[in-house]
């Protein structure tokens, strides 16, 4: 029996609770959650209405704060801090915001404005962003879909995929492989120290493209018909083209740098790898 | 000389070692390409920086200003500082000029390869012997940056240490396991650079893994700190 109370109290303690609760925003707020442990999910209304369901402990609270353009979603307890709560909040479409957590899943489906979402050891998933995009994990996987702003993910070990977006991308990570699929940007960098760095996507005129690794490939997989000086660059590494792309190579032994111009060489390239191959790629 | 040739002398008309045909030649190209005038205002500011480096005092705390670079909110900041007082062996803008020098050797590197763009179909490689002077300017600046960088390194590294234990262990394995694979990556490329130290590419990239090793502490060390 005396072991019965404490187990039971535990059990209480844990046994879960609902919230749901949904307030009228101010046009153009911004949405502010700093959460700890769980998940965090957003999806979007017609309405000027944040709706906020939450599965919690019982011994949690999970209260939300207009004040002035700021929304504020928060849980806390009265002695330490809640240990894992799942949001699954409804937001007007547009609105803009700043998730945050610790062990924290975010999962956001567009279309949202200005986002910044950061988590230590869960992944960030968003959709349909139509402003600045800024996501940054250390365990996690990144994947942004859609965006038409400027996109900006820092990652440390977690794979990171950019897909169908338009507008600036910089990605940045450490040991994980960055791939960006289908992404149309008259700026893009992308670099990693320890993976695989793949883009398929256009080369604008004008542009600015910069793709490197330490010790992984680089993957450029682009039309044939881009017009943009090329300049690539490794110690130990490899550089193949398909033939569609006419590449002229002189240098006699692999490594080192050159340069190559495309079509009338508007746009500026930079491919780097120590010594991971560098291919180009017809797409 | 090609214009795109002047971006490997703007050191040299800097520091008023071009003859006057040459600085005046230099002059005319640098009134036509904002690309060459940026370049040089930049070497500028990393040379004043320079300067600056030597003339500092070191300052008997400097944590505040590290937290704000860092990006840490005052009130935290403020937290972690009653925790455990520290010694800084470097100021502000030492950490600074740190950071535009290793941007500098970057863009001594990337100025480099810019010189080999010519509207050609065929590949050139770059001539792997006489780098440019700028160039070796900026990397004979090294050791000073070394210096700079390493004590960045150390006490970033320090305020790691004493915050680690607020971090889950998994995050911890996590983080430093990158930092190996960052030091790796300047493993090798500090040995390739021994063995061809006028590699423009290899100085840039040392430099850009440098940083990348600092930008990781920094983001270790806030969320160590931000976790209290």
């Amino acid at each position: 029996m005396a072991i019965t109370v404490p187990v039971l109290l535990l059990a209480a303690a844990a046994w879960p609770q609902q919230t749901d609760t949904t307030v009228a925003v101010p046009r153009g707020a911004r949405l502010e959650l700093d959460a700890h442990a769980g998940t965090i999910r957003v999806a979007t209304w017609e309405r000027n209405e944040l709706r906020v369901r939450a599965e919690h402990g019982s011994r949690d609270q999970v209260t939300v704060e207009v004040r002035g353009s700021v929304v504020k979603v928060d849980a806390s307890r009265r002695y330490g801090i809640p240990s894992f709560v799942e949001y699954d909040l409804t937001v007007p479409r547009g609105m803009a915001m700043e998730l945050g957590g610790v062990e924290t899943e975010i999962t956001v489906e567009g279309p949202v404005g200005d986002i910044t979402a950061s988590s230590v050891e869960g992944g960030i998933s968003i959709r349909g962003a139509t402003g600045t995009v800024s996501a940054n994990s250390v365990e996690g996987d990144i994947v942004i879909q859609g965006g038409t702003g400027t996109i900006h993910v820092t990652g440390v070990d977690g794979e990171i995929r950019v897909s169908d977006a338009k507008g600036e991308v910089t990605v940045e990570t450490v040991d994980s492989d960055i791939t960006l699929e289908n992404v149309d940007g008259t700026s893009v960098d992308a670099g990693t120290v320890d993976g695989t760095v793949i883009y398929r996507g256009t080369i604008h005129d004008g542009g600015r493209y910069r793709f490197t690794s330490h010790d992984g490939d680089v993957l450029l997989e682009v039309p044939e018909t881009i017009n943009a000086t090329v300049t690539v660059a490794t110690f130990e590494g490899s550089f193949e083209a398909d033939p569609a792309f006419k590449v002229q190579l002189t240098q006699a032994r692999p490594g080192k740098r050159f340069s190559f111009v495309l079509g009338n060489g508007s746009a500026r390239v930079e491919l780097e790898s120590f010594d991971g191959g560098i291919r180009l790629i017809r797409r | 000389m090609t214009p795109d040739q002047w971006t490997a002398r703007l050191s040299e008309y800097l520091d008023g070692e071009l003859d006057g045909a040459e600085r005046q030649a230099l002059d005319a190209h640098l009134d036509k390409c904002a690309d060459c005038r940026d370049t040089l205002a930049e070497l500028k500011r990393v040379t004043l920086r320079a300067t600056a480096l030597s003339d500092r005092e070191p300052a008997a705390d400097l944590w505040p200003g590290i937290a704000a670079r860092i990006g840490l909110p005052a009130a935290t900041a403020a937290r972690v500082s009653r925790l455990a007082p520290r010694r800084w062996s470097f100021t502000l803008p030492q950490l600074a000029a740190a950071a535009l020098l290793l941007a500098a050797v970057g863009a001594g590197g990337f100025w480099a390869l810019q010189q080999s763009l010519t509207p050609t179909p065929v590949a050139r490689t770059q001539p792997e012997t006489a780098p440019p002077e700028g160039l070796a300017r900026l990397a004979s600046r090294r050791d000073e940056v070394d210096d700079v960088y390493d004590r960045a390194v150390a006490d970033l590294e320090r305020v790691l240490a004493e915050n680690r234990s607020r971090l889950d262990t998994a995050t911890v394995r996590v983080l430093e396991e990158s930092l190996r694979t960052i030091d790796r990556a300047l493993a090798r490329a500090r040995t390739a650079l021994a063995q061809d130290p006028s590699d423009s590419y290899l100085n840039a990239h040392l430099a850009e893994t440098m940083r990348r090793k600092l930008d990781l502490l920094r983001r270790a060390a806030a969320l160590a700190t931000a976790s209290s």
